[in-house]
């Protein structure tokens, strides 16, 4: 019994953890989740906490969590017990191990790795993002593996700053290739303003017994673009990456496949329960033998319940504080002077309804700077 | 009798404990536990793991302990080893200090004082104390004073490097690692010794996270 109320927490749990459609940035929810949630959840309870202790300036919880995603990440799950069970026709996919689609497992890389930046690590921060790199690589469909140009820039940035021209050159030419009008580095720029807007892509149920999921963009906002302000000039900033198109060019995925047979097991087991149900009823009603009626009709009861029981549903965890778009641009520290810049974010070209905010730059050990906002 | 017992088998087959279930408990009580450290380690991937870095370390202490320029010399040369230029170009975040401190730590034991290592990574701290011996802040200590800090002759440099392939159809990650190990003449600039390590990891996920 303790197995069906297990299965019945799990599906409860999954329905606890939608998506939220507001960045909350108070961690404590998801403390308390890590605690009561366990293993099933830990890596999306850290990656929740990571964003949030990141983006409160507490770097060195953030990089606790984004390590212990990391390492879970990177773990090879082949005989743990909630892969089985996620496998299994008892079980919905919810059930195992949260290690995130690979655009959210990518997201993790790319956190962590503008820590490393801002530590002034940019050889474990170059690292980063290319793991993060290879986790798009998952992509089923060709023509966008490994094509998230957010990264892809990231590490040309890292090694920039690294000194090391020709591996910033080769990681610039692979993000021209995606996003041809990219300006690129210039060889005298030491500052990177990075701004994120909207809200994490959302992974909704569809199909039978919700055994696949759609992505939708996120709602709730309305910008997808951003500039930067110093004093009366005006720069754009370039929406290198928009992280709703990395979810969802993603292509099917192989658990699909095992969530469609028990689809199928599903349907032909209640199929059965009901042919038979119903045959025991009619045998009963012209008068049959009560016994076998009875019996037929237990079996039949039997394959409803089996039916009833067997799950097939898609697991939609998702990792809620993502941005939607990511945009950048890099300048020579003197281009943008002493004054204190302001980023406004804009819907296309016009302003939205937020107030533009003013920049902070960080100053890395290495003399370089980099200022992060997000939209909300 | 028939119905009942084909009842009561699907009961059984849907009430029957999940197969995880009993190696999930088994986990649950496993206490933590030493391990050794050139044995593979319970979280497996590609990464290079303890046994990497132990296995590497040796490799090249054993190696610089037959390099006569090092270790023949008439005059125990000045070496560094730490981290500064061993790069990491590769795609795997790790902490370089790792591998150097090893090899520093166990090269310096082994070669018996006939090689010195300089503490370069450390100057900031001996030159504050130069500085308030010079200014009559402390004393000179035991061992005297030297005209300036030791200068060097030789210094580790190197580098990590990665090729990543992944196989979409099969979920199947592999990374060839290769750490290149080399001493420079800080001097006149030339590499008086060198090595590799390199090893190819594979490792294949479950379908469920594919």
């Amino acid at each position: 019994m303790a197995r069906w109320r297990e299965a019945v927490a799990i599906g409860v749990a999954g329905c606890m953890i939608a998506p939220a459609h507001a960045f909350d940035r108070d961690p404590k929810p998801f403390i308390e989740r890590l605690q009561s949630e366990g293993d099933r959840n830990r890596v999306l309870n850290q990656m929740e906490l990571g964003v949030r202790y990141f983006w409160a300036d507490s770097l060195n919880d953030a990089g606790a969590a984004l390590d212990n995603c990391i390492r879970d990440i990177e773990t090879v799950f082949l005989n743990d017990p909630s892969v089985t069970k996620a496998r299994s026709r008892w079980y919905e996919e919810g059930a195992k191990t949260f290690k995130g689609e690979p655009y959210e497992r990518a997201m993790v890389y790319y956190y962590r790795g503008l820590m490393y930046l801002q530590a002034g690590d940019y050889e474990n921060a170059r690292a980063a993002f290319r793991q993060g790199s290879m986790q798009d690589a998952f992509a089923e469909e060709e023509q966008n593996q490994a094509d998230f140009a957010l990264l892809l820039f990231l590490e040309a940035w890292a090694s920039h700053l690294n000194g090391d021209k020709a591996l910033r050159d080769e990681a610039l030419d692979r993000v021209k290739k995606i996003k041809a009008d990219f300006l690129g580095i210039a060889d005298e720029d030491d500052t990177l303003v990075l701004a994120e807007t909207g809200y994490a892509p959302r992974k909704l149920g569809d199909g039978a017994n919700h055994s696949y999921f759609v992505y939708r963009r996120g709602k709730g906002f309305k910008e997808d673009h951003a500039s930067i302000a110093v004093g009366q000039q005006v720069y754009a900033l370039y929406p290198i990456e928009d992280i709703y198109w990395q979810a969802s060019t993603r292509g099917g995925r192989e658990i699909d496949q095992v969530l469609e047979g028990h689809v199928r097991f599903k349907n032909r087991t209640g199929d059965v329960g009901s042919a038979l149900t119903q045959g025991a009823t009619a045998f009963s009603a012209m008068g049959g033998g009560g016994g076998i009626a009875a019996g037929v009709g237990a079996i039949g009861a039997l394959a409803s319940l089996i039916s009833t029981s067997a799950k097939a549903r898609a697991d939609t965890r998702t990792w809620s504080s993502l941005p939607d778009r990511v945009h950048v641009a890099t300048f020579r520290s003197t281009t943008l002077g002493s004054e204190t810049p302001t980023v406004s974010y804009l819907v296309g070209d016009a302003p939205s309804e937020l107030a533009p905010a003013s920049v902070t730059f960080r100053t890395d050990k290495r003399g370089h700077r980099m200022a992060l906002v997000r939209s909300r | 009798m028939r119905v009942l017992l084909a009842a009561l088998t699907l009961g059984v087959l849907i009430t029957a404990p999940a197969p995880g279930d009993a190696q999930r408990r088994k986990r649950d009580k496993q206490p933590s536990l030493y391990q050794s450290l050139d044995s593979p380690g319970a979280v497996r991937g590609v990464a290079a793991e303890s046994q990497d870095i132990v296995s590497m370390t040796d490799q090249m202490m054993r190696d610089l302990l037959t390099v006569p320029t090092l270790m023949n010399a008439a005059v125990a040369p000045r070496v560094i080893i730490d981290a500064s230029y061993f790069r990491n170009e590769s795609s795997q975040i790790i902490d370089k200090a790792i591998i150097t401190d090893r090899l520093r730590v166990n090269l310096a034991r082994s070669a018996a004082g006939r090689v010195r290592f300089v503490g370069r990574e450390y100057v900031d701290a001996v030159q504050m104390e130069r500085d308030l011996k010079s200014e009559g802040k402390v004393d000179v200590g035991t061992t005297g004073r030297t005209r300036a800090i030791a200068g060097a002759d030789y210094r580790l440099v190197g580098r990590i490097g990665t090729r990543d392939a992944i196989d979409v159809r099969t979920g199947v990650k592999e990374r060839y690692s290769v750490y290149t190990f080399e001493l420079l003449d800080l001097e006149y600039g030339d590499l008086v010794w060198s090595n590799i390590y390199e090893f190819k990891k594979a490792a294949q996920d479950s379908v469920v996270y594919r």
